[in-house]
Formats: structure tokens, C-alpha cells, sequence
């Protein structure tokens, strides 16, 4: 069975072209446009991670892992914080709030990749 | 303290008083001890706008602002005079006001006790300061603006273009899964078109935010090495698209430079892509030498080389060589530009000389800035909720991290074992406190304003007096390799395991609660004694009978505690406490006595005289044993 991924992102162009070059490399996606989806999504699919970007409408990605942190069912699924600005403050926000990596957009993917595989071990084919 | 007072005699004589009226200064003369108006001159009269002829208020009554009044009678009072003091002051009969440069002196008037005021109108003045203010501040809002305005709009270009690259590789990628390789190289040049519109798009925001001077310098503690290990990897690439090879020759023993770390990276790799640009199957050479008062970095390359007319046009913003390069080599024409304006900002420069033919070389020059000349960060430590500093005797550890959650929660954590914690919120605190109190471990976060990480464990492992302290770095950043390299003991990831963190302080700093001799013939009890001890941060030792206790209470440095089983073959508890009681090393060792038996007060009196607290085995042994720990610990 393939790794699942939700991948938590408003901008359907950034949706569109990360998912197409993971699902490229066999991982299966499903989507949330919001963080309150994401929560709910994460909650009711229990995927292997989650890519987090963080500037989301309703709920931001913060707000949104923190509340996946604290929800004893969705606490151990991984979750990658993606944001746009490279700023260490962000980033550091991201992992107070959770998170358990982090990358910035635009995505390197090779660099994902590897943050994907050492965080969902032996999963997958 | 108040000088000689000059006596001034007022006559009647009409030509002094004309030339005194024609004075461009005012001149008021009042009493010193009431302030009641004894003589103004003409323009005095114009300034304040009285009807000449009439005595005049009392001026205190007209100023603005009466701070600056009292401002200057405590300054008056102190020094006997006042030279050129600036006040604003209302007119009568009129709403409108003026500002005055003042001098008071004290003289003799007519044999009165005097105070003599010189008003010098600066009005015209102060109107033209404050429009020139504010015209300032219209410009400074202008530029702001259109920072802003050039941020917001290179955010809005980056966004497509992104997408545009982004598309672009995908199609690559899936063309080629699916034999379609003919449009391979057009989608190839879709991608550097864009790719070399964003680094046009990111060089001028650069340009734009130094122009507008808003570009801002973090000057922070630099350690080289790591800056060139990032660059060599990073410049290789760049060299090997044209077959060159890139070289670095570093001294060894750099010290950490106090600049910025961002913008010399980015001055370096302007050079470093600019050599590798301009040469082909050549070499490109970094050279990094120190002079008395500079750090020098010398970026050689074997490529065209230019002319003294190219040369001089060379730093200019939007100029390559000349307009053919920029078709020829690529690039933006703004890197130069852009390096130049980032190391004057550095307090350095960039030169460069070169032979037409041979290859140029590009010289950047940085004043040394020792890394702790750093101005002292804002008391961090006593923002903090810092939690309980642990037990007063255990090993002391020195937590630095400039984020308060990080202390509570790993200070709480070590508390918890036993350990004393310090606290520094950044890296000069760190290095203080490093020096005044010589923790047994340093617990040190990489990422912190001013002094970094890095700084603070290169300036750990170069003081003689300090480079023992073991330290275990504790980052967000996966630098493990690096961490090791410049001399930290381990790496830790945050968020930080419990058990990782506990364990690796404890095998730098030792136990925090001590050491527990557990005497007891029963191996199974002996067992479960150590296993309770050991939860609770103590080193155990256990040993089976009275005289292997005695041997290994010789051996070994007085424990914190000993655990005894009073009925064991051989010599028993009591017969081993006594003995104990009688070497003066051990007169003061704290004595646990399990006991299963029933004890005769007898026997109780014995234990008790001899210093022990009685535990009897059973259910409630271990409830009563964690109990008697907690009263070891302060």
C-alpha cells in the first residue's frame, strides 16, 4: 500500500503541482484547502503525513497542527510545515507549534522527498 | 558656584539708550529675588508684544512649556548663568508665539540685585527646522512606501513565476516518463527564462531595499568555516557547469567575525558565480587571509579578464563589461552592484584588479569585528519563568536557549533529575556565566539573535579555561556533522526527547542525585532496590555482604546513601553500620536500614544511636524509601 499524504494547501496552482510530482513518485494524495479542514480531514482519513502549508484561511497551519497535536488519534502522524516565507521565525513557530519538519516553498523537491521518507520509515511499498 | 556679579550703572544718556533700543536682542532686566521688571529695551517690547512705556509681566508666565522652565532655573541655579538656551514663549494680545535663544546673567543694577535676560529671536529659524522635518519625514514615508510597494509587488511576481518554473519542470519530468523528449530543451528554456527573471525580480528588491536604505545589518557572531563549507558546497556546482574548478585556501585559527552572516554569504557567492561565469575550464580561487585589521577574501578566477574602461564601470548598477555580456554570460549586471553596496555596508568594500586575457581578481576587505564586542542583550534571564534551579548540590548545567518555553521546559525536566540548572537567554549571558560559574555541561541552542550558537561553542572551545565543558547543542537545524566538527560533545534535535536529554546530560555531568551503596544478600531485592534507585537519577552500586561493603566503601568516594538488609550471613547490618560509624570518613553517611525483621526497641535504639532510618520491607517499602530520598534532596 502507498504512503497517504494529505497536503493542507489554499493555492490550487502550488496544490496542483506539488501533489502531481509526489504522486509521480507513487504516494497517494488527498487534499485540504483550509486548516479547519485539514483538522478534520487529518481526523477522519488518519494519513501516514501531512504537508502543512502554514498561511491558510479559516484556520491557519499553526492553529492547525497544534489542534492535531493535541488530538491523542492524530498526534503521532507526522506533519511538515511548508511556508512561502523563509524566515526563521516562521519556521521555528512551525515546530513550537508541532510540527516535525519543515520546508519552504518553492518546494526542492529531492530536499521533501527525504524529509518524507525519514519521517514515515517502513511505511509504504 | 554664582560668579562675581558685574555692576552696570544705567545713565540717561539718550545715545546709549538709542543704541540700546536698536539692538537686534532684547534685553530684559528684572530683580533676582522677585522678578519685578526693571528695564526692556525696544525689541524686547516688539518680541513679547507689549506697549512700550509699560512694565512687563513676569515672562516665566510665557512659556510654553513650563518643564523647560523649571529645566532651566534648576540649570540656572546650579551654574550662575545660561549661554544659549532655546525656549518658545507666548506673545500678549495675540495667539501667535516665538522662539527664543536665551542668556541670563546676574549683575548689579542700579545697586539691586539683578538678573539681565538676552532674547535672541530664532523663530525663523525653528519654522525652517521643522518644515525641513518635516519634509524629511514626507520622504522618509515616500521611500517606505515604496520599499513596501516593491516588496508586495516582487511577492505578486514571484507567485506566477513560481508556478510558471514549477509547471515547467513538471511537464519535464512527464515528458520524459513518457518518451516525449523532442520538447525537452523548450521546456528547458522556459525554466532558466524564468529561473533568471526571479534572480532579476530578488537582485532588484535588493537594490531597491539598499537604495532606500532599507536594507538592515544584523551584525552577529560568524564562524567562517561554516560560512565557506556552505559556500563550497553551494559555488561547486556553479563551477562545474563550465569546467572549472573551485578552490579554497583557509587559514587555520580564524576568529569568529562579528558582521553579517547573510550578506557576506551573499557578497561571496556574487563573486564566487561571477568567477565561475567568466571562466571556462579554469580555476577559481577563494583565498582567505587576515591583516592586523582586516579579514581578506580574495576570489581569483583564470577567465576573460577586463579592460581599465571595463573596470570602471564595473560596481555600476545595470553595467556588465559591456551590453553583449549579458547575452553572452547571462546574469543581471546588478550582482557586482549589489556586492559592492552590501560590504560598504559591512564597514568593508569589494575591489577589483585585472589583465585582459588572464582573469580578474576581486578583493573584499571586512574590518575585524571580534565577535564579543557584541552589545549585551536585554536581560533575558529575567523575563523568563524560570522553573525550580534543582537540587543545590547536584551537578550544575548551564541552559542556553533565548526562547523562555525551551527553559521551562527542559529546565523542569532537569530539575526533576536532581541537576542545578543556570539560565542564559543568549549567547554573551552564555559565555558569562560559562566563565563565572564552570557548569559541568552547557545545553546550547544554535538559533539565537546577536550571538549565535556557533559563536558561543567557538569561543567555548577556544578558551583554555572553558574548552572542557562539555557541550550538547540542542537545535531545531539537523547540523549534526558540524556541531561535532566544531567541538560540541553531541547533538540533540529539538523538540527534545526526555529520555535522550536525560541520558546524554547524564553521561557528561554524572548523576545528579549521587551515588547509593544497596547492601542487601538477596540478589532479587537487591535488584529491585536498584532498579527504584535508578528511576529516580541515582547511580547505583550493590554489593552482597558486610565485608565487600567495607572494601567497596574504601575503594570509592563517600556515596550519598546507603541502602542496608540487616540480616545477611556473615557480618550482619548491625555489626557493618557499627563499623562503619567508627571510620570518621563514613561518620556522616546517610544510612537506609530495610529491614524485614520485626525489630526489638532494642534494636531500634542501636540503629537509631548509629544514625540509620528504619524502613520495614514490605508493601510499603518502596512509598517509604522514595520518601526518605526526598528528604536528601534540598
Amino acid at each position: 500500500m502507498s504512503i497517504r499524504i494529505l497536503l493542507v494547501e489554499d493555492n490550487p496552482e502550488n496544490r496542483d503541482m506539488l501533489s502531481r510530482r509526489l504522486i509521480r513518485r507513487g504516494y497517494q494524495m488527498s487534499f485540504a484547502m483550509d486548516g479547519a479542514e485539514a483538522v478534520r480531514l487529518t481526523q477522519a482519513e488518519l494519513p501516514d503525513l501531512v504537508l502543512m502549508d502554514l498561511s491558510l484561511p479559516v484556520m491557519d497551519g499553526w492553529e492547525a497542527t497544534r489542534q492535531l497535536k493535541a488530538d491523542p488519534a492524530t498526534r503521532e502522524i507526522p506533519v511538515i510545515a511548508l511556508t512561502a516565507h523563509a524566515m526563521v521565525g516562521d519556521r521555528e513557530r512551525a515546530i513550537a507549534a508541532g510540527a516535525d519538519d519543515y520546508d519552504t516553498k518553492p518546494v526542492d523537491l529531492e530536499r521533501l522527498l527525504s524529509k518524507i521518507e525519514r519521517l514515515t520509515p517502513g511505511k509504504g511499498a | 558656584m554664582n560668579e562675581p556679579v558685574v555692576p552696570i550703572q544705567m545713565t540717561d544718556d539718550h545715545q546709549t539708550m538709542r543704541l540700546l533700543n536698536m539692538s537686534p536682542v532684547a534685553v530684559i532686566i528684572v530683580t533676582t529675588r522677585e522678578g519685578e521688571f526693571l528695564f526692556a529695551n525696544q525689541r524686547a517690547y516688539e518680541l513679547i508684544g507689549a506697549t512700550p512705556g509699560t512694565p512687563l509681566p513676569n515672562t516665566g508666565e510665557l512659556y510654553i512649556d513650563l518643564d523647560r522652565r523649571a529645566e532651566l532655573l534648576a540649570k540656572f541655579k546650579a551654574e550662575g548663568s545660561l549661554r544659549n538656551e532655546e525656549a518658545e514663549f507666548k506673545r500678549l494680545n495675540s495667539d501667535t508665539t516665538f522662539w527664543a535663544l536665551l542668556t541670563w546673567e546676574r549683575m548689579a543694577y542700579n545697586d539691586k540685585s539683578a538678573l539681565v535676560v538676552w532674547i535672541y529671536d530664532i523663530t525663523d529659524r525653528k519654522e525652517a527646522e521643522a518644515a525641513m522635518a518635516e519634509a524629511r519625514d514626507l520622504a522618509e514615508r515616500a521611500n517606505q512606501t515604496k520599499a513596501e510597494f516593491l516588496a508586495n509587488m516582487s511577492h505578486e511576481l514571484r507567485t506566477p513565476l513560481n508556478a510558471i518554473i514549477g509547471y515547467a519542470q513538471i511537464l519535464q519530468e512527464e515528458m520524459q516518463d513518457i518518451g516525449q523528449s523532442d520538447v525537452l530543451p523548450d521546456l528547458k528554456r522556459i525554466e532558466s527564462a524564468g529561473k533568471h527573471l526571479l534572480g532579476l525580480i530578488n537582485d532588484m528588491l535588493d537594490l531597491s531595499k539598499i537604495e532606500a536604505g532599507r536594507m538592515e545589518v544584523y551584525l552577529e557572531p560568524v564562524i567562517l568555516p561554516r560560512l565557506l563549507d556552505e559556500l563550497q558546497s553551494m559555488g561547486t556546482q556553479l563551477a562545474a557547469a563550465k569546467g572549472n574548478r573551485l578552490e579554497f585556501i583557509v587559514p587555520e585559527n580564524l576568529p569568529v567575525l562579528r558582521t553579517d552572516y547573510t550578506k557576506l554569504k551573499q557578497s561571496l557567492l556574487n563573486l564566487i558565480s561571477n568567477g565561475c561565469k567568466f571562466a571556462e575550464n579554469g580555476v577559481v580561487r577563494l583565498t582567505v587571509s587576515l591583516t592586523p585589521t582586516d579579514v581578506l577574501f580574495e576570489l581569483r578566477d583564470t577567465g576573460i579578464g577586463m579592460t581599465e574602461a571595463q573596470l570602471a564601470k564595473l560596481f555600476q548598477a545595470f553595467t556588465q563589461a559591456d551590453a553583449s555580456t549579458t547575452r553572452q554570460f547571462g546574469g543581471t549586471g546588478l550582482g557586482l552592484a549589489i556586492t559592492r553596496r552590501l560590504c560598504r555596508l559591512l564597514g568593508g568594500d569589494v575591489n577589483v584588479t585585472s589583465v585582459p586575457g588572464e582573469g580578474s581578481v576581486f578583493t573584499i576587505n571586512l574590518p575585524l569585528r571580534h565577535a564579543e564586542d557584541a552589545p549585551e542583550e536585554a536581560a533575558p534571564a529575567e523575563r523568563m519563568q524560570l522553573p525550580a534551579a534543582g537540587n543545590a548540590e547536584g551537578p550544575l548545567v548551564l541552559l542556553v536557549d533565548d526562547d523562555p518555553q525551551i527553559h521551562d521546559l527542559i529546565g523542569t525536566m532537569l530539575a526533576r533529575e536532581g541537576y542545578r540548572v543556570d539560565h542564559a537567554g543568549g549567547g554573551k549571558e552564555a559565555l558569562e556565566k560559562a566563565r563565572a560559574e564552570h557548569p559541568t555541561v552547557i545545553l546550547l541552542d544554535v538559533m539565537m539573535p546577536q550571538v549565535d550558537g556557533w559563536a558561543v561553542l567557538g569561543i567555548l572551545k577556544a578558551d583554555p579555561a572553558l574548552k572542557d565543558i562539555p557541550v550538547v547543542i540542542v537545535s531545531l537545524l539537523d547540523e549534526r556533522p558540524l556541531g561535532l566538527t566544531l567541538g560540541a560533545a553531541e547533538f540533540l534535535n529539538k523538540p527534545v526527547d526526555r529520555t535522550r536529554l536525560i541520558d546524554t546530560v547524564r553521561a557528561y555531568a554524572g548523576s545528579a542525585s549521587g551515588c547509593v551503596l544497596v547492601v542487601d544478600d538477596n540478589e532479587d531485592d537487591r535488584e529491585v532496590a536498584s532498579r527504584v534507585l535508578e528511576a529516580q537519577g541515582f547511580e547505583v552500586a550493590s554489593v552482597g555482604d558486610g565485608p565487600s561493603a567495607l572494601a567497596w566503601l574504601a575503594a570509592n568516594p563517600v556515596p550519598s546513601l546507603m541502602l542496608l538488609d540487616l540480616m545477611m550471613d556473615g557480618m550482619n547490618g548491625f555489626s557493618l553500620l557499627d563499623k562503619v560509624r567508627h571510620n570518621p570518613a563514613l561518620r556522616d553517611l546517610k544510612v537506609v536500614v530495610l529491614s524485614a525483621l520485626d525489630l526489638s526497641s532494642d534494636d531500634q535504639e542501636f540503629l537509631i544511636e548509629r544514625g540509620a532510618t528504619i524502613i520495614p520491607k514490605g508493601p510499603n517499602a518502596r512509598t517509604a524509601l522514595l520518601k526518605a530520598l526526598k528528604t536528601m534532596r534540598p
